[in-house]
């Protein structure tokens, strides 16, 4: 694989659930979970995707690892098409990307020691064995700041932090290319949260892998990432670098969601701009016409109502869905 | 803070779990109308604390020493039977998660009308009344046809709007909120927040905040008690606490926490180590462990809580090397 190549590449991505079959034979609604998502991410880079829950951006993310079939489009990972592969095919891309999730308590086994856990997918993959693979086992415990011995102890004897390690280091045992990280520190301690984060981009320095860091605290975003993509009922709202998308924001709803996270400073916090949405995310099941936004949207005209915006190239390289911004 | 003039007082609350006290000589006040913040870290005691203010401990705790005044009521010392006709009128609580405390069999009118019938002998017809008011009073819009809908056809940003509802509609003058932004979007989460400042505002409910988010705490709150395995830390006045943290755990949970002006992936601050459990708290400060500052003399004895100045108050054998501290940070 060349260094330019990227490590994900999506084009036209639409998830829909439910339309056939429901109760009694009638059809049920259609869910348009995802609609025309394109993203690329390159070797190395952090991209963040913010939204609130119903999104779309799990679905996406299942989408991404294979989980989930979309009606159309496609994803590469690493050059290879996800969408149509078979069986064996998908076994070979998922070596390449892998998850981690919130909450590590409900993604470790707690009757598999750590070692056996972080083992299990070099036994799957006939990467190693033996004397082989409890070298590799404490190796990846050493990456991400445990002990070789913690190998033999169990999930409920480590605190929530240690878990995630837990579950990172597992992540990386196959050294994957792409590690989607579903909000990774949202379950965990303040102090805590710091240290995974640390972690992460060490490991990102060290190995190159790429993350897609699925986020709500723009804080931590900022943070750690290289660009960032917002995600409002299904669709990219706007996608820009860190530097231009946190002082130059431009679509409402990232604005409103700026405005929403407070800053743990009260003199910035209680100084700012507020721009509080009224409502609430409408159903994904019934999307509003036109820009689906505009329901809630402090600029919305006629026009929004009517015709949807889609996602235009700014002067300073941000790319925005909005007719007004 | 105004302490001549506290609605709600703490006074060296103590409780005892199995032999350890896990709430541990805790001591603050709220007047009316402000909004006190309890923050920590998981296990730190902050949810024990104001469980004990409402009479609802698991069974294996226990109140060991320490009074929880209200005016002139010890809220401690009341019965089972007490307490019955003191929650809801004058103390409430809401919880993180609204789905989880709100009955899936019952439509909201009816839960709002039964929290006030239970205080109030009036009409159902009445009670209802009521809850359509305080409906509109908590920012639901088309209240009356929300009156006959059940909690799942509700977003959680609605049922905690319901369970803000059924916590005041009988106007106690202490509201405790365990959380109850965490489980929520952040657009709703704003909402809510907004929504608390007007009720204090309007009605001087005293509010007692458990949070983890040190955001939420520099919106919302007027004080802030730092809490660290079951002792208080720090507390303070709110801008106070942020632009001068007196005791080394604050001004690490301040520092770990990504701002601004960061360089994009430069290290956090972090705080080693974890919080030890109480059958490891030692005789000293409960913090030696992680800490940077730590003497022979923090492993020993336990540091008093020291008065700074201003309501601002720190439990550090070492406030005077605080400037250190900021070193590790930065």
């Amino acid at each position: 694989m060349s260094e330019q190549q990227n490590v994900l590449e999506i084009r036209d991505v639409a998830v829909h659930f439910g339309g056939r079959g429901g109760l009694l034979g009638k059809a049920g609604p259609v869910v348009k979970a995802v609609n025309g998502v394109d993203l690329d991410i390159a070797r190395g880079e952090t991209v963040a995707l913010v939204g609130e829950s119903g999104c779309g951006k799990s679905t996406l993310s299942n989408t991404i690892v294979g989980l989930q079939a979309p009606i159309s489009g496609s994803v590469r990972i690493s050059g290879e098409e996800v969408v149509g592969a078979d069986r064996r095919q998908l076994n070979d891309i998922r070596r390449k990307v892998q998850m981690i999730f919130q909450d590590p308590a409900l993604s470790l086994d707690p009757r598999s020691t750590v070692g056996a856990t972080i083992g299990e997918p070099l036994i799957v993959r006939g990467v190693a064995k033996g004397r082989a693979l409890k070298e590799r086992v404490a190796t990846l415990l050493q990456q991400v700041g445990l002990r070789p011995e913690h190998a033999d102890r169990y999930p409920h004897q480590f605190s929530g932090g240690q878990r995630q390690r837990v579950v990172i280091a597992r992540a990386l045992a196959l050294e994957p290319d792409l590690l989607i990280c579903d909000e990774p520190v949202s379950a965990l301690d303040v102090s805590v949260r710091a240290q995974i984060l640390n972690l992460l981009v060490a490991l990102q320095k060290r190995t190159g892998v790429s993350y897609l860091f699925v986020s709500h605290d723009l804080g931590v975003v900022r943070h750690i990432c290289d660009r960032v993509v917002v995600m409002y009922l299904g669709r990219f709202v706007e996608m820009a670098d860190r530097d231009t998308f946190f002082a130059n924001p431009k679509h409402p709803y990232t604005k409103a969601l700026m405005s929403a996270v407070p800053e743990a400073d009260p003199q910035v916090q209680r100084s700012k701009e507020r721009l509080i949405l009224g409502g609430e995310l409408p159903s994904p099941a019934n999307i509003p016409s036109g820009c689906a936004f505009h329901t809630r949207c402090p600029l919305a005209t006629e026009i929004c109502s009517k015709e949807r915006p889609e996602l235009t190239s700014r002067a300073d390289g941000a790319r925005v869905a909005c007719h007004h911004a | 803070m105004d302490a001549a003039n506290p609605l709600l007082s703490v006074d060296r609350l103590t409780i005892d779990i199995g032999g350890a006290n896990v709430v541990d000589d805790v001591s603050f006040t709220v007047a009316p109308g402000k909004v006190m913040a309890l923050v920590g870290e998981s296990g730190c005691g902050k949810s024990l604390t104001s469980y004990a203010m409402l009479g609802l401990l698991p069974p294996a705790a226990r109140r060991t020493a320490g009074r929880i005044m209200l005016e002139n009521t010890d809220l401690a010392a009341l019965s089972e039977r007490q307490f019955r006709k003191a929650r809801g009128k004058d103390i409430s609580i809401i919880f993180q998660e609204p789905s989880a405390s709100l009955d899936p069999l019952t439509t909201v009118g009816s839960q709002i009308a039964e929290a006030y019938r239970v205080h109030h002998g009036v009409s159902k017809a009445e009670a209802y009344e009521k809850a359509r008011q305080m409906l509109v009073d908590v920012g639901i819009p088309d209240p009356t046809r929300r009156l006959d809908q059940y909690p799942f056809e509700l977003s959680g940003g609605m049922c905690q709007r319901i369970m803000i509802s059924i916590a005041l509609i009988c106007g106690p003058r202490v509201l405790v909120a365990d959380e109850p932004t965490t489980a929520l979007d952040v657009t709703i989460q704003a909402q809510i927040l907004d929504l608390m400042k007007k009720l204090v505002a309007d009605r001087g409910t005293a509010i007692v905040l458990i949070t983890h988010d040190m955001g939420v705490v520099a919106d919302i709150a007027d004080d802030v008690a730092v809490m660290y395995a079951g002792r208080i830390a720090e507390i303070a006045p709110v801008h106070d606490l942020f632009r001068q943290p007196k005791h080394p755990y604050t001004a690490l949970l301040l520092a770990s926490v990504p701002k601004l002006d960061d360089a994009p992936k430069a290290d956090l601050a972090t705080i080693e180590g974890t919080v030890p459990t109480p059958n490891e708290f030692g005789a000293g400060c409960r913090f030696t462990e992680r800490c940077p500052l730590a003497t022979d003399k923090c492993r020993t004895e336990q540091p008093p809580l020291f008065d700074c100045g201003g309501g601002h108050r720190s439990a550090c054998w070492h406030i005077d090397r605080m400037a250190e501290i900021r070193e590790v940070a930065a």
